[in-house]
C-alpha cells in the first residue's frame, strides 16, 4: 500500500485467524497516504453472522440448552 | 534466472513465515516442494455459520497412539517400517500411514513424535485457503477466495479477480443460511463470509461458486451437513408448523440444489467433526479420485445420504457411518443386554434409560470398540464412555429431533 493514497472507507473483511465472522470498516476524512498525515475518524468492528441463540432457546426444554449453548 | 538450493529455501522460508508457519514446517515444506512427488488436491476451507468447533476438532488432530486406529484394524506396523528417518517403531500409526502404504510420500510425520495438522495442511493436502488458521485478510483473502469462483453465480467485475479456476475439495463448515429472506427469516445475509470494497459476498454465494468449480465437497459437521445448530427452531413461533427458521440455515445440499453441474456433497457430520472421520473421508478422496481417478469409485462408498459407510485402502477398512453406536462396539452394551440401567447420571450401566440417542445415531464414535475409538487424543473417548449419553449429534433434525420437548429424548430430565 506504500504509495496509494487511501480516501474514504477501508474495509478489512474478514479478519482471519479469530473464531466468527469479523469485519473491519475504517472511515478517513480527507486523504491519507503513508508518510503523511491523515486523520481516521470512525472504526467499526461488524459481526457478520447471525444465528439467533436467544431465539433458538425459547420455548426448548432448560436441558436442550445443554446442548444448544455449547455450540455458540 | 537461476537460484541456488540456500536462496529457494530463503525464499520459501520469509513466505511460510508470512503464512505463520514455523521453522519446522518451512523445513517440511521445502522437503516438498524439492520432491514435487505428487499432485496434492487444491482444497479451500470455507466458514458458514460456524461456532468455530468444527475447525478447531480439525486443527487439533493429533495422536500417535497405537490403540486408536490399532483398534480398529490398521495393523501397528503400517506405515513405520517405511517412515524414512523416523525411529524404528515409532508410533506413526493413523490414518496417515494409510496414505504411506499406498505411496505417499514416505517422510511425513515430524521426526517420530505424533503427526499433526501441519503434516496434513503441507503433506497431504494443498490447502489454499483456511480463514481460522490462515493470515490472508480482508482484500487479499477475498481476492484469492474469488480466483476460485465460479464466474456464472459471482460475476466477474468490480474488483473481483474471478479467473473461475477449477480445484480438488471445497470444505465448508457451517450451516448456510438460504434466500432473501421473508418476515419470519434473515435469509442469506445472516451469514457473510468475506467482502471486498462495498460488496459482500453471501456464504450462499460463495458455496454455490466454489462448489461448481471444485472436484468434490465436503460438507464438515452436523450445521452443514443438516442444518444443525443454526437450523434450531424457536418452539414458541408457530405450534402448527413447528418451524421458524430466524436465520433461515439451510445446508451444502440445499444450497447447491438449484444448479445443475454441481459436484457431489459428502457428509461429515457430528458436532464439532471428528477429526479422523474427516481426514479418512478425505484420504478415501485422494485415494479414489487423486490417485485412481474415479470419482464413481468413491461415490459408491458412500450412504444413501451421503456419508462414507467406511474408509477402505491398502487392505485396511475402518467403519465409519455405516452402523449405529448402539451395538457391540458400545462400551456399555453388555449392561444393554442384561439390562442393567444407568438410574442417574454418574452410575455405571446402559444410558439407555437417560436418554441415550445411540440407537438413532449412525456415527463413527464407538469404532475400535470399549477399548479403541476415533476421537483422537483422547484415548478412544466419548460421551458415552464418559457417562454422558449420545445426545445424537452426528444426526439430522439434531438438536430438535432429539430434544426433552416433543423429541425422542423423554429421560434426560430424570435423574439429576
Ligand atoms: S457442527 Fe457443531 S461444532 Fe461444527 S460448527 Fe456446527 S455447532 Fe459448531
Ligand atoms: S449406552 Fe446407549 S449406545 Fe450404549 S448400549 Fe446403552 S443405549 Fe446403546
Amino acid at each position: 500500500m506504500a504509495d496509494n493514497p487511501i480516501t474514504g472507507a477501508v474495509v478489512m473483511d474478514p479478519v482471519p485467524r479469530i473464531e466468527g465472522h469479523l469485519g473491519i470498516e475504517l472511515s478517513f476524512t480527507g486523504s491519507y497516504t503513508t508518510g503523511t498525515s491523515g486523520t481516521c475518524n470512525n472504526v467499526n468492528a461488524k459481526g457478520e453472522m447471525y444465528r439467533g441463540f436467544e431465539n433458538i432457546l425459547k420455548g426448548h426444554h432448560p436441558t436442550d440448552a445443554l446442548h444448544i449453548t455449547q455450540r455458540i | 534466472m537461476q537460484i541456488t538450493r540456500r536462496q529457494f529455501v530463503q525464499y520459501v522460508g520469509a513466505a511460510a513465515a508470512a503464512m505463520g508457519l514455523s521453522q519446522a514446517a518451512v523445513l517440511k515444506l521445502t522437503e516438498r516442494m524439492a520432491m514435487g512427488v505428487y499432485a496434492r488436491p487444491t482444497v479451500i476451507f470455507l466458514e458458514g455459520q460456524v461456532c468455530g468447533g468444527c475447525e478447531t476438532s480439525l486443527l487439533q488432530l493429533r495422536h500417535n497412539s497405537h490403540s486408536v486406529l490399532g483398534a480398529v484394524g490398521i495393523p501397528n506396523t503400517l506405515g513405520t517400517a517405511s517412515v524414512a528417518g523416523l525411529p524404528a517403531g515409532a508410533a506413526e500409526n493413523n490414518a496417515l500411514d494409510v496414505l504411506t502404504a499406498i505411496g505417499y510420500p514416505a517422510n511425513m510425520g515430524d521426526g517420530g513424535s505424533a503427526v499433526t495438522i501441519d503434516d496434513i495442511l503441507l503433506d497431504v493436502l494443498d490447502v489454499k485457503l483456511i480463514r481460522i488458521a490462515g493470515s490472508p485478510a480482508g482484500d487479499l483473502y477475498t481476492n484469492e477466495l474469488l480466483k476460485y469462483c465460479d464466474s456464472s453465480i459471482i460475476p466477474a467485475g468490480g474488483n473481483a479477480a474471478v479467473t473461475g479456476g477449477s480445484f480438488g475439495v471445497l470444505v465448508v463448515t457451517g450451516s448456510v443460511p438460504l434466500g432473501n429472506g421473508d418476515s419470519k427469516t434473515i435469509g442469506k445475509n445472516a451469514c457473510i463470509s468475506a467482502s471486498m470494497g462495498s460488496t459482500a459476498y453471501t456464504a450462499q454465494d460463495l458455496v454455490a461458486a466454489l462448489a461448481k468449480r471444485a472436484g468434490a465437497v465436503i460438507a464438515t459437521g452436523t450445521c452443514a451437513s443438516y442444518g444443525g445448530i443454526p437450523a434450531a427452531v424457536n418452539r414458541n413461533y408457530d405450534a402448527v408448523s413447528g418451524r421458524y427458521k430466524y436465520n433461515g440455515a439451510g445446508t451444502v445440499d440445499s444450497t447447491l440444489a438449484g444448479y445443475t453441474g454441481m459436484p457431489p456433497v459428502v457428509k461429515v457430520p457430528s458436532c464439532p467433526v471428528n477429526p479422523v472421520a474427516f481426514y479418512l473421508t478425505v484420504a478415501q478422496y485422494i485415494v479414489d479420485v487423486a490417485v485412481g481417478g474415479s470419482l464413481s469409485t468413491f461415490v459408491a462408498r458412500l450412504t444413501s445420504d451421503n456419508r462414507l459407510k467406511a474408509f477402505s485402502a491398502a487392505g485396511v477398512t475402518v467403519p465409519l457411518y455405516s452402523d449405529a453406536i448402539h451395538g457391540g462396539r458400545c462400551p456399555r452394551y453388555q449392561s444393554y443386554l442384561s439390562g442393567t440401567w444407568a438410574a442417574k447420571f454418574g452410575d455405571s450401566g446402559c444410558l439407555y434409560q437417560r436418554g441415550c440417542q445411540g440407537p438413532n445415531t449412525f456415527a463413527p464414535c464407538a469404532v475400535g470398540g470399549p477399548t479403541g475409538g476415533l476421537w483422537n487424543d483422547f484415548a478412544g473417548q466419548f460421551c458415552i464412555k464418559e457417562g454422558a449419553p449420545c445426545t445424537g449429534c452426528a444426526s439430522d433434525g439434531y438438536p430438535d429431533k432429539f430434544s426433552a420437548v416433543g423429541g425422542l429424548n423423554t429421560y434426560t430430565n430424570n435423574g439429576y
